[in-house]
């Protein structure tokens, strides 16, 4: 009896091993593939097909790291997030608490217009976006591509901090005021630094959703030397021909940030999910 | 990033951070108003389409940053691929702010022409002219209206056949002359799906009517009326056109990835050496000459069988451009024949718009280039026998061509059907234009 | 309240149309609102809380707002590009309908079954992958954080990476399967009409899965033990566990994540864009690529804007049924 029900729980444990090393496969396999295609060249690209070269070819590496423009366009989008994600908190920390925490006329209808603006696509904001930038002579700039990432960012950001600010418990902050501190003390005192892992989480999402922004990028940018790195890989695919090697080599350093992002952060990443996703 | 460039974004940082959220809120229009406008040095905005060569893309932007020194002008220089160019000109249109100069191709002039966008280059191309030795025919044909000239001429680009000769050799096959023989020497040749005969775009690009025109071409039709207001689509040469196409894939000739093919997918097939014939513009010649010279030495280029498919790329000066008067100096400056001819022999591949350039010794020589003039001269743009048109643009925009191509292969219908569903779109669009 | 506000305004007004000045700063010293009353109508943290969420409110009126609203007015005239337009009402909505290239409904079927089996698969993945990396297994953070990659990269980029995959012309996934003796026939994935959908909807479910992992997980990791200790006790098989406590446990986990991935899923232009431009045939044809065609293919904005509009009664009707939930107070 207790020897099956232990071999019963081994097999299980096998089985769980196989299908996730099958889930793994699946969600890593285009990344290999990607790194491979980045060091064949592009007369192998077109002859070969093996999972693994046949030889070793640096040549788009040498080309994205020096005469493509690739370190520009890093550089820019490294702007344009770090922009993103600063104005978001800005925006996003305030009008959070505020929704969450404070009582005034509008609250329930400001709360429901954030989820309402989730659903207006992009694609359907890029023309009138064109005209406001050209007045504020903010097109071809980096900052005004920041500016319309705002669009996403702060009702995503703003939302999924109320669902955080809602976990803190209310004493806490009374308590203070009861002890003497103004509201602003109390809300920088106590409130912020519980808050700080949801904050940093709701920072790293804006950072990484304006990372990986496409469609406005590609419309507000034309300057080669201002592109951000999405908008610079569609510069490469130039209609003709795709230059797999140089795409898939700028693709892997586009995707490093993100991904290194995550993995030095998940443990937050969660922690912000349940609170943001489940208790919002 | 310049110094020029980090100041600027200083001085707007400053700006945006000040109203950071005042600023979005306040119409635009009344902002405007209150922003500084520092008198700056003249600033020209060029939008290129790419030529499809690094080399070539980077030359003439070189070319014109050298020009804008000399002027004391700034330039900004931008290339694109036709279809963010087309979302960059809609966006900026939209917002009253297009570039100063931008690159088109004929039909595309024509909407912006007609659209009233455009200002008229008949005095810079006439100058242009007089130093090239005089406008090819058939190149100014397509830059006129109304007696008036809306485009500095860049270049054509012919659509030739393309035949791999160590294919053909072996097998002791001639390069086809005809429809038949292209089927034929395909069936002979070929091994899928290792191996295909013809390498026929059929897919939603813009390829494809250019694949299928001179087919339906050489049967006697045409896609439009000569004053370009009619669809002549509901003719028997569209049937004929689209059975002969259906033969040829029941015969499988054609890839069946064609369905999928962007307008590159023609170039791919060719270029990984899975299609002993293809036709398409001579960037791909130009490609395997600069990555696999080896498939270069073995590549023919012949005049299309039925007829040759012409496009053509000219420089348009945009009417609510600031600086209208440099724009049209630059062009006259940095567009001149000389350069449009070092940058062909560069490795471009193209037909050059003016007499003249054809006596230099580069096309004398013969070779792959040798018949460049004819294609040109002999050539047919797309909206033959109209002039190139906002609706023929459309017409490819539109994909009327995959459109009928798929109704006949995909959905399964007749090819008598499937002409007559082409023509009743074309003619929508046509009359959208009226 | 609302009565106080209005019968407070009137009075101004009516005042003030008797011109007499002098009468108006009366009225206005009369009925100026004491901070109590103002405390009423605007709620008791009104001064604090307009000044935190006065940016949020920019933001969402300027930037979302103020824009969308203007396209919806661009969708009601004949814009085209670069040209003077004028109002003809409804005209591009009739247009839109009785379009036959593609038609309207395919496109509404295709960006339905594209939305529904994509949020189903992602969620019934994202279900099995969290519940399989909840077990307490050695080296599940390492399953988790290597499960996460693909949800971290750009769109463009994962697109990309597959369209090269699949392609025609060298792609391994074609001959790989060929040279595996698995299949014997070259596939055409994304020139099949047949496959093209399948082949992008698995693009879109690799990448969006692991928001669903993660979110699942986040909400397993809530439920209590011993909820399950209780269940084992009461001698319940797994499979009644799961029914009747992990997935009643992760209701609203559930909800919230379905929500946000049916709108994001349905409103996600890249895929399509990036592997087939909506071919062969409009078989991928979806709504965000169909406005993309019509405004920026045929530079027709004003239908274009319809296009896209035309899916948001459906995306509203979702959110109406769901927004209670995600604002619902503890």
């Amino acid at each position: 009896m207790f020897q099956s029900q232990r071999s019963r729980r081994i097999l299980t444990q096998i089985l769980s091993y196989v299908a996730l090393c099958t889930f793994v496969f699946f969600a890593l396999a285009p990344f290999y593939w990607m790194i491979i295609t980045s060091f064949r060249s592009q007369r192998e690209l077109y002859r070969v097909v093996s999972l693994w070269p046949k030889e070793f070819y640096f040549g788009h590496w040498v080309e994205a790291l020096t005469s493509a423009g690739v370190p520009i366009w890093l550089k820019n989008s490294f702007i344009v997030a770090i922009a993103t994600m600063l104005l978001s908190i800005a925006v996003g920390v305030p009008g959070g608490y505020a929704i969450s925490r404070l009582q005034f006329r509008g609250r329930k209808l400001l709360g429901l217009s954030l989820i309402f603006v989730y659903l207006v696509p992009s694609y359907l904001l890029f023309i009138p976006y064109f005209a406001i930038l050209v007045k504020l002579d903010l097109t071809n700039n980096l900052l005004g591509l920041a500016i319309t990432h705002l669009s996403f960012t702060v009702p995503f950001c703003t939302w999924l901090l109320v669902g955080y600010f809602k976990t803190i418990p209310r004493e806490l902050e009374e308590a203070a005021l009861v002890d003497g501190c103004s509201r602003l003390m109390a809300v920088l005192r106590i409130t912020l630094p519980l808050a700080a892992p949801a904050i940093v989480v709701t920072a790293l999402f804006s950072f990484t959703l304006s990372w990986n922004e496409f469609l406005y990028s590609i419309v507000f940018l034309t300057n080669r030397d201002r592109l951000t790195i999405t908008a610079g890989l569609v510069r490469l695919m130039t209609e003709d021909e795709f230059p797999w090697g140089l795409l898939m080599t700028a693709s892997v350093l586009s995707a490093i940030v993100p991904v290194w992002l995550y993995f030095i952060s998940q443990r937050w990443v969660i922690r912000g999910l349940v609170v943001g996703a489940v208790k919002g | 990033m310049s110094k020029e460039t980090s100041r600027i974004s200083r001085r707007e940082f400053l700006k945006i951070a000040g109203t950071a959220a005042t600023v979005s809120v306040v119409s635009p229009g009344l902002l405007s108003a209150c922003a500084p406008k520092a008198e700056e040095k003249k600033k020209l905005t060029v939008f290129g389409l790419t030529t499809w060569s690094g080399v070539v893309d980077d030359m003439l932007g070189a070319m014109l940053t050298a020009w804008g020194q000399g002027a004391g002008v700034e330039v900004e220089w931008s290339v694109f691929q036709w279809v963010q160019l087309e979302q960059e000109l809609a966006a900026g249109l939209q917002a009253k702010a297009p570039p100063d100069i931008a690159l088109l191709m004929e039909n595309n002039l024509h909407y912006y022409r007609a659209a009233g966008n455009l200002l008229e280059v008949t005095d810079v191309v006439d100058d242009l002219s007089a130093e090239g030795g005089g406008l090819m025919e058939a190149a100014r044909a397509i830059l006129e209206h109304d007696n008036k000239v809306w485009g500095v001429p860049f270049w054509n680009n012919p659509w030739p056949l393309y035949a791999r000769k160590d294919i053909l050799e072996p097998a002791g096959l001639s390069v086809p002359t005809t429809w038949d023989e292209l089927l034929s020497a395909s069936l002979a040749v070929q091994n899928p799906p290792d191996l295909y005969g013809y390498g026929m775009s059929l897919g939603a690009n813009d390829d494809t009517p250019y694949n299928f025109a001179p087919l339906f071409w050489s049967l006697g039709g045409a896609f439009l009326s000569e004053d370009g207001k009619t669809s002549m689509l509901d003719s028997q040469a569209t049937v004929d056109a689209l059975s002969l196409v259906k033969k040829w894939w029941d015969a499988e000739i054609v890839p069946p990835g064609t369905f999928g093919w962007d307008a590159g997918g023609n170039n791919k097939i060719y270029l990984s050496g899975q299609a002993v014939f293809i036709s398409n513009p001579p960037s791909v010649y130009a490609s395997a000459r600069a990555n696999d010279p080896e498939l270069a030495d073995n590549t023919l280029l012949a005049p299309m069988i039925g007829e040759t498919a012409v496009d053509g790329w000219s420089w348009a000066v945009f009417k609510d451009s600031p600086n209208v008067d440099l724009a049209k100096r630059c062009l006259r400056e940095w567009m001149r024949p000389a350069a449009i001819e070092t940058l062909i022999e560069q490795g471009a591949y193209r037909c050059p718009p003016y007499k003249g350039l054809y006596e230099e010794e580069y096309w004398k020589a013969g070779g792959v280039v040798g018949q460049f003039r004819e294609y040109l001269e002999n050539g047919r743009y797309l909206a033959y026998p109209a002039p190139p048109s906002p609706a023929a643009g459309e017409m490819i925009k539109a994909m009327v061509v995959p459109n009928m191509v798929s109704a006949l292969l995909v959905e399964g219908k007749t090819a008598k059907e499937a002409a007559a569903a082409g023509h009743a779109q074309l003619q929508a669009i046509l009359d959208k234009y009226k | 309240m609302v009565n106080s506000q209005s019968e407070l305004c009137s009075q101004i007004l009516g005042t003030s149309l008797t011109g007499d000045l002098l009468s108006i700063h009366q009225t206005i010293q009369a009925v100026r609102p004491s901070k109590r009353q103002l405390k009423a109508v605007l709620g008791h943290d009104w001064k604090v809380a307009y000044l935190f969420i006065a940016p949020v409110l920019a933001v969402l009126v300027g930037l979302v707002g103020y824009p969308f609203l203007q396209s919806i007015w661009v969708s009601l005239t004949d814009l085209m590009v670069g040209q003077e337009s004028k109002f003809i009402g409804l005209g591009n909505y009739l247009e839109l309908v009785r379009m036959t290239i593609p038609s309207f409904f395919r496109v509404f079927r295709q960006t339905v079954l594209y939305t529904v089996v994509g949020v189903g698969a992602k969620f019934v993945l994202g279900l099995i992958t969290a519940l399989l990396i909840h077990q307490r297994l050695p080296g599940r953070n390492v399953f988790r954080a290597l499960l996460f990659v693909p949800w971290t990269v750009p769109i463009v980029i994962g697109a990309l990476a597959w369209r090269w995959i699949y392609s025609d012309v060298n792609g391994i996934l074609s001959i790989g399967l060929l040279r595996l003796g698995i299949v014997d026939d070259y596939i055409y994935w994304l020139a099949n009409p047949r496959l093209a959908m399948i082949s992008v909807m698995v693009v879109m479910i690799w990448q969006g899965m692991p928001f669903y992992t993660m979110n699942f997980l986040a909400g397993l990791q809530s439920i209590s033990e011993d909820l399950y200790d209780a269940a084992s006790v009461d001698g319940a098989s797994s499979w009644q566990k799961l029914l009747n406590i992990t997935i009643p446990s992760l209701r609203d986990v559930i909800i919230v994540t379905l929500l946000i991935s049916s709108i994001w899923t349905s409103s996600t232009l890249q895929y399509v864009y990036v592997l087939t431009n909506g071919g062969p045939a409009y078989r991928t044809e979806i709504f965000p690529m169909l406005s993309f065609h019509i405004s920026i293919s045929s530079r027709d904005l004003g239908l274009g804007s319809a296009a896209a509009l035309a899916s948001f009664p459906f995306l509203l009707i979702l959110i109406l049924l769901l927004a209670p939930r995600m604002l619902q107070e503890d």
